[in-house]
């Protein structure tokens, strides 16, 4: 079964003139997948969308089989969703924005949650405004594994956050899929958190995706090129793409590498590619097709 | 139903949340609170729960958080009203007991029971143009309109208060004679139908772009 189901959806803001157009997407239950893109992208707004906090200009929006829309109660009941910005009022302290955030999950899991809060090291009677960014970030993250969603949808979870707290929400995603078998969604432009714990990957740029697949195969059919630069003819240049070219040298992302290796042989360099050179790659395609 | 009573108290644990920041608030309405501006005080405490309360969790995105919840739209405008005519109540019944009081003491100034029902009709009318302000465009779009209605209001009381040392009893007998105390409440009662079903339907469709 599919977690996200979208199909046809289209976003449109007039004011900014950004749109979002998204034919078709499938997040697979049981998974992690990233959802990368640089600022600006609409990884937000898409998110937004799946909460029904925006509505789509066309197309639709499924989540665990409900229409995130007209069933929307049933499927937020259901998902676990840090936003970001949480909405909680700052000088509430902790207890009580538990305390008002509980009564709306019949599946609310005290003792769960009293365990994320230790773990976190936090104390419910201090306030949200004297939390720091990783702090705040840990008692959102808290409240929503604390009613067992099964999905959860995390809108850049780890930025602004040094590499301890960062590692520590990573840890808890993959045990969390682990325990519990949860669907986990997250937004991020940090490309080393996919990494180490992404299943999937979803890339996205200027509201348009630009690549989706399984993690692994995405990084272990293409290779990262790196040759002299009298070896880059146009034979090599069509067979890249996307290539820097410099006074020495190129370097490229080929999806053809064995074709390429028939071409360059043991001469060149060839590397598997990590999850921000592959964004990076297509990210660079696209603005010059663009341009 | 239980969904709604849950937003209410979400409201309620915000406001005590804010508790110091409206103690100060309720203390600089006292000061400047005449007992002959009895007529406008539902508006003073219903500013507390409504604009205050709005102000304060527009501040921290509070209304991306309520989205997320598991509840409908039409649920978070009904908890609003509720809530508003729940304060609506007490300030009737703070009013009607004062008056109860100032009457078996032999005070002179206060409302007369009879008088309740202008109470009222201020209150709703407050609610019925703050409310939906509030919600369909946050609070500091819905400044204005509050404003306005604060201007009206308390200039109205300070003009009468100008004429007559007993503006209310003064504003009673000036309208008793061709608007009846039932008039009065059905009037408000049709500004809070009104308002809340264009609240329901225009919030319904409010995107949380921030």
């Amino acid at each position: 079964m599919n977690a996200i189901e979208i199909s046809g959806l289209k976003k449109q803001f007039p004011k900014s003139g950004f749109s979002l157009d998204l034919p078709h997407l499938e997040v697979k239950e049981g998974y992690i997948t990233g959802f990368i893109g640089e600022n600006g992208a609409g990884k937000t707004t898409t998110l937004k969308l799946m909460m029904d906090l925006l509505f789509p200009t066309e197309g639709r929006v499924r989540l665990l089989g409900l229409d995130a829309h007209a069933q929307g109660v049933q499927v937020r009941r259901q998902v676990g969703y840090v936003g970001e910005t949480p909405g909680y009022l700052e000088g509430s302290r902790l207890e009580h924005l538990m305390r008002m955030t509980r009564p709306f999950y019949p599946t609310w899991d005290q003792e769960r949650f009293s365990g994320y809060i230790r773990r976190f090291g936090l104390r419910l009677e201090n306030r949200y405004k004297d939390l720091s960014k990783g702090q705040r970030k840990q008692f959102a993250l808290a409240m929503a594994l604390s009613h067992h969603p099964r999905l959860l949808l995390l809108d850049e979870p780890t930025a602004n956050l040094d590499p301890l707290v960062r590692q520590d929400i990573l840890d808890i995603l993959a045990e969390e899929l682990e325990r519990e078998g949860i669907t986990v969604f997250f937004s991020t432009h940090i490309t080393s958190d996919l990494d180490k714990i992404a299943d999937y990957l979803l890339f996205l740029h200027r509201g348009r995706l630009l690549l989706e697949g399984e993690k692994d195969a995405l990084l272990q059919s293409r290779r990262l090129v790196k040759a002299r630069r009298e070896l880059y003819t146009p034979e090599v240049a069509a067979l890249l793409v996307e290539a820097q070219v410099g006074e020495f040298g190129f370097s490229g992302m080929t999806e053809r590498p064995q074709e390429l290796y028939a071409l360059l042989g043991e001469e060149a360099v060839y590397e598997t590619p990590t999850v921000e050179e592959l964004f990076l790659a297509y990210t660079r395609r696209d603005r010059e097709v663009a341009a | 139903m239980s969904e709604v009573t849950n937003l209410v108290r979400m409201d309620l644990w915000k406001l005590l949340s804010l508790g110091k920041s409206l103690a100060i608030y309720v203390v600089v309405l006292l000061v400047f609170l005449q007992f002959q501006m009895a007529l406008v005080a539902p508006v003073l405490l219903l500013y507390l729960t409504t604009y205050i309360l709005a102000y304060y969790d527009d501040q921290s995105k509070g209304g991306c958080l309520a989205g997320s919840l598991p509840v409908t739209r039409a649920q978070q405008v009904q908890a609003k009203y509720l809530l508003d005519l729940a304060v609506l109540a007490v300030a009737l019944f703070l009013g009607t007991a004062c008056s109860w009081l100032a009457e078996r003491f032999g005070m002179q100034g206060g409302l007369s029971l009879e008088e309740v029902w202008l109470m009222f009709l201020a209150g709703a009318v407050f609610i019925a143009v703050a409310q939906p302000m509030l919600l369909l465009f946050g609070p500091l779009k819905a400044r204005w309109w509050i404003f306005g209605i604060y201007f009206v209001m308390f200039g109205a009381v300070a003009a009468l208060a100008s004429l007559t040392a007993a503006a209310p009893g003064w504003a009673w007998t000036l309208v008793s004679g061709s608007f009846t105390p039932l008039a009065g409440v059905i009037l408000g009662w049709a500004a809070l139908l009104i308002s809340y079903l264009v609240a329901v339907r225009r919030y319904g469709r409010r995107e949380f772009t921030d």
